[in-house]
């Protein structure tokens, strides 16, 4: 039984190292430390389990794998499961926007992030990374982004590991294309269990931080719901922090309705 | 994902993080219905809980079914308040078969589906520099630590109530915290009490027991952190000295506990990141509330009888790609002393190790497996043969709580007196996952009579170590709250690895593998000068009948090796998890546990040992022997959006077989038995083959609006 188990494991660790090219096609972008206070003055919810660091991107990576593409996104601090999802993290949920394509596509984003994204970085297709079940992520989607379900994609399985939380999917899914030649935004928010009625599994930014709200931003649904996200050219530098304000800017009517929505750009290799 | 999981953290953020769209003082109302199923071949209908027992007269049941609706509220009535609770419907007995409490259990509020007011809070935020906000009413406590001011257990976050006021110092970036948590009446002192006398109204007196807590939290740079924590917890009484209550009544501490905490993260190394902590507590009771017997009125308790202080302290590396990508490696130091005592630290709900600690399975499952006993009160409560299928919250508390849980749910297990060491790799090669995992754990509470070999342990352990249920390192897990032996030199080996596949057939299987190992030890008393205070023929079981066909071998014959304790624990497993339709997942898994038990030979029984070894009433069994446990279950989680819908379903098939081992020319050996039995203090054991069955499940629906 016991050598058996041995072969079966063997020939499955041999099987998918041989599906993996020497040479896989990858994509890197680096963020910098320190902004995850999303247009400037975003605070973390007050409970422990929000550890510092845990919703400030560092690093993301996308790259393929035989006929799947890898997103690895790398937040400033270990992962935890303090909530027992059994999936190496808890707290975190990431949005990854693609643009695949030259022409078309979506300019509004996701319910629950109040942001948009400028005419020349429309997505085709959005990422989803949350230490939840896929079918729970694709249940809330049906009903809450309903109209552009078909290019919401979540993985099959999403686990953390030290500060990276990563999934698979088939490149199908995404697009045919050259991955080098795609626009990518990546933003961090933070897993909701119990949503607002019209949000995506998203957690609310609020004007005062609360045990387990952002604060920082507003009381209404006019300020945009991002802890992090790319900027610039995506390497990390310094005035990337000034960029990323610049696009999470955002401007409040007097009912706490959007005068003015934080507009996204997406960011090229 | 495990279901009770997934409700905690939906839960969570439906009692804390709900929307704050609103800016008029309008009213917004939400909430869920909950309906859960349970069934069993234990046939037991107390709650509708597999474990519920320490409320009296309360029982656990494996049968029932029954709903409960929640409807929360909360209104952000101006820029500067909100305030915001539930109304909340119990099912604690209320199957659908006595209509809700129409019956003979009218009268019983477990019955009566009665609604709740629950969760009352108001925060105010009054936009001045110096505060951010003050929070008054109920709260979990969950922005501190678990060894001070711990977050409560989540089905007691509205039972603890106080005020809260946080604020920042932007430019020092720093943040801070400052709370009053009353103290719960029920349990949260010595002997369970906080009050020397709750049945004399004269003398009880606990409305104003409290707990302070301060937290500095300061974050000059994102690569580093530190916290500052202090606790003051003061159980106030009634000054039996002043009994003129013309001039007012003096009161004076019955107990009080101070702990401190010094926390820091560093991150700035490329692929090191190092966090500490280190604690100190110090806990001032006056002992001679307790009757100085090992088995007296002190006998149960969360807290020492006796004043002490000491330290625990945790130590973290966490390396990442260093040596070979997609290697992570998290490495832990840890100590907790024994008599560190924090009485608001969490009780579950919290995981202080890195280590993944004891086998749920073995928690303490209560199948009676000596006699069969269905009039054993103990043999029907707690989770039955299966134990606990959750990961193991290690917390450092005497309360380890795991009161009110299913056996899909984690189980709490105190950590005191726990130090050691604990590797545990990761890594990544292609669609496979594996994680690692080696700890050593010695042990702060191995000692001779409590370190006072001199007066032996009645008088050397007295009443300051409570017992509560004797059976640390006894049986097959020990239980979850009793950190201490009067005779222990104990050390434990853990080993685990886990590897995770994805199976890229038809829509991918997630394919898990499993093992782990536990070498426990315990050589108990050391000296052979010590095994006749040790071993005396067990005086202290007054209140049951002691096995009448059992010769007491008072001092083990001076054989020193002949009670020590050796377990070896293993678990072989694989699971297989597949999305059976859009909105259905579904998971099988296979598992088989084994113990190898030497608990002594026939002559030994836990040192001290009293009413616990009751066949009517008492919980302690002859478990040498070898045990092998078969588990079939079925996992399975259905959504829609705003309804989750998830079961749970095992078999477990096993048996017992039975070894003894006396003493002879000072040697341990192997005796071999020549007849059907074979007495013990625990009993007449027999030497046939015991088998071992349990069906359960567990079925829920949680509609949320």
């Amino acid at each position: 039984m016991k050598k058996t188990l041995r072969s079966i494991i063997g020939g499955l660790a041999l099987a998918s190292m041989a599906a993996t090219p020497a040479f896989a096609t990858s994509v890197t972008f680096k963020d910098p430390v320190g902004d995850d206070h999303g247009p400037g003055e975003y605070t973390y919810p007050t409970d422990a389990v929000y550890l510092p660091g845990s919703f400030d991107l560092t690093e993301f990576k996308v790259e393929e794998k035989g006929k799947d593409l890898e997103f690895s996104v790398s937040v400033n601090s270990r992962l935890a499961d303090p909530w027992g999802m059994d999936v190496g993290f808890a707290v975190q949920m990431v949005f990854i926007f693609i643009d695949t394509e030259a022409d078309g596509g979506h300019t509004a984003g996701i319910p629950g992030l109040n942001i948009q994204f400028a005419d020349d970085s429309a997505w085709n297709k959005v990422v989803v990374l949350s230490p939840q079940q896929q079918s729970r992520v694709m249940a809330e989607a049906r009903v809450k982004v309903a109209d552009k379900l078909g290019d919401v994609v979540v993985p099959r399985r999403t686990t953390g590991r030290g500060k990276t939380i990563s999934a698979r999917v088939p490149k199908a899914e995404i697009g045919a294309s050259d991955i080098t030649g795609w626009g990518y935004q990546v933003v961090v928010q933070s897993n909701e269990g119990f949503p607002d009625r019209a949000d995506f599994l998203t957690r609310k930014v609020n004007e005062y931080e609360g045990q387990h709200r952002f604060g920082g931003g507003h009381d209404g649904d006019c300020d945009p719901h991002v802890m992090d996200i790319l900027a610039g050219s995506g390497t990390g530098a310094a005035d990337e922090v000034a960029l990323q304000h610049e696009m999470l800017a955002y401007e409040c009517g007097p009912d706490g309705e959007s005068v003015r929505r934080a507009t996204l750009r997406m960011v090229r290799q | 994902m495990n279901r009770r999981n997934l409700i905690l953290a939906a839960a969570v953020g439906a009692a804390l993080a709900m929307p704050a769209h609103v800016l008029a003082a309008e009213l917004e109302w939400f909430g869920s219905v909950y309906a859960k199923f349970l069934d069993g071949d234990r046939k037991l209908q107390g709650a509708l809980y597999n474990n519920a027992e320490s409320t009296p007269g309360e029982s656990g049941g494996d049968q029932g079914q029954g709903i409960e609706f929640e409807l929360m509220f909360r209104s952000q009535v101006s820029n500067q308040v909100e305030i915001g609770g539930r109304l909340k419907s119990r099912f604690n007995q209320n199957f659908w078969t006595n209509f809700g409490g129409f019956g003979p259990e009218e009268e019983d509020p477990r019955s009566a589906q009665y609604v709740k007011l629950r969760g009352i809070y108001a925060i105010i935020t009054p936009g001045y520099n110096w505060i951010d906000s003050a929070t008054i009413g109920s709260n979990d406590w969950g922005m501190f630590d678990p060894l001070t001011q711990g977050k409560y257990r989540y089905i007691d976050r509205d039972n603890a109530s106080g005020l809260l006021f946080q604020g920042s110092i932007p430019d020092a970036n720093v943040r801070w915290d400052v709370a009053r948590v009353s103290l719960p009446r029920l349990f949260a002192g010595p002997r369970f009490l906080t009050t020397r006398d709750p049945n004399d109204p004269a003398l009880s007196y606990e409305v104003q027991d409290a707990a302070y807590t301060g937290q500095l939290r300061w974050t000059p740079n994102p690569e580093f952190n530190a916290t500052a924590i202090f606790t003051y917890v003061n159980d106030d009484d009634i000054d039996i000295s002043d009994i003129d209550m013309r001039d007012g009544q003096n009161t004076t501490s019955r107990y009080t506990n101070r702990v401190a905490a010094l926390k820091a993260d560093y991150s700035g190394f490329n692929a090191i990141d190092i966090g500490g902590s280190f604690y100190w507590a110090d806990y001032s009771f006056d002992s001679s509330e307790c009757d100085g017997n090992i088995n007296g009125n002190c006998r149960f308790s969360p807290l020492l009888g006796e004043g002490a202080d000491d330290v625990a302290w945790f130590i973290n590396l966490d390396i990442a790609d260093v040596l070979i990508p997609d290697l992570t490696i998290g490495l832990q130091a840890f100590h907790v002393g024994a008599d560190f005592m924090s009485v608001q630290s969490a009780r579950r709900e919290s995981d202080v190790l890195l280590m993944e600690g004891w086998m749920s399975t073995w928690g303490w499952g209560r199948p009676d497996y000596n006699t069969g006993n269905r009039f054993n009160g103990n043999a029907r409560a707690g989770v039955g043969y299966g134990g606990w299928n959750g990961e193991t919250h290690q917390v450092v508390s005497l309360m380890a709580d795991n009161d009110f849980t299913d056996f899909d749910e984690p189980y709490a297990f105190t950590v005191h007196g726990y130090k050691g060491v604990t590797i545990a790799p990761q890594y990544r090669l292609g669609n496979w996952e594996f994680k690692g995992e080696v700890s050593y754990v010695d042990y702060d509470t191995n000692w001779q009579a409590c370190g006072n070999p001199e007066l032996g342990f009645r008088a050397g352990c007295g009443s300051k170590y409570p017992r509560n249920e004797g059976t640390n390192s006894w049986g097959l897990g020990g239980d979850y709250r009793s950190a201490y032996s009067p005779y222990q030199d104990r050390e434990t080996w853990f080993y685990g690895l886990r590897a995770d596949y994805f199976l890229d057939v038809g829509k991918g299987v997630d394919v898990g593998l499993v093992y782990r190992f536990i070498d426990d030890k315990d050589r108990r008393v050391t000296n052979a000068a010590y095994l006749a205070d040790a071993y005396d023929g067990f005086p202290d079981a007054a209140g049951f009948a002691l096995n009448e066909d059992w010769v007491p071998n008072i001092g083990l014959g001076g054989c020193v090796r002949c009670d020590d304790r050796n377990a070896e624990y293993s678990l072989i497993g694989a699971s297989f998890g597949y999305q059976l339709h859009r909105d259905l997942y579904g998971t099988i898994i296979l598992e088989q546990y084994k113990v190898d038990l030497i608990d002594g030979t026939i002559d030994v029984a836990p040192v001290g040992m009293a009413f616990e070894a009751s066949n009517d009433f008492g919980w302690i069994e002859y478990l040498t022997g070898d045990h092998t446990k078969n588990r079939i279950g079925l996992l399975f989680n259905y959504f829609l959006s705003g309804v989750e819908f998830g079961a749970a379903v095992d078999w477990f098939w096993g048996d017992y077989k039975a070894n003894f081992f006396t003493d002879q020319n000072g040697q341990r050996v192997r005796l071999i038995p020549t007849s059907d039995s074979v007495a013990t203090p625990i009993g007449n054991i027999s030497t046939g083959k015991v088998d071992l069955e349990q069906y359960r499940l567990k079925a829920f629906m949680k509609v949320s609006f």
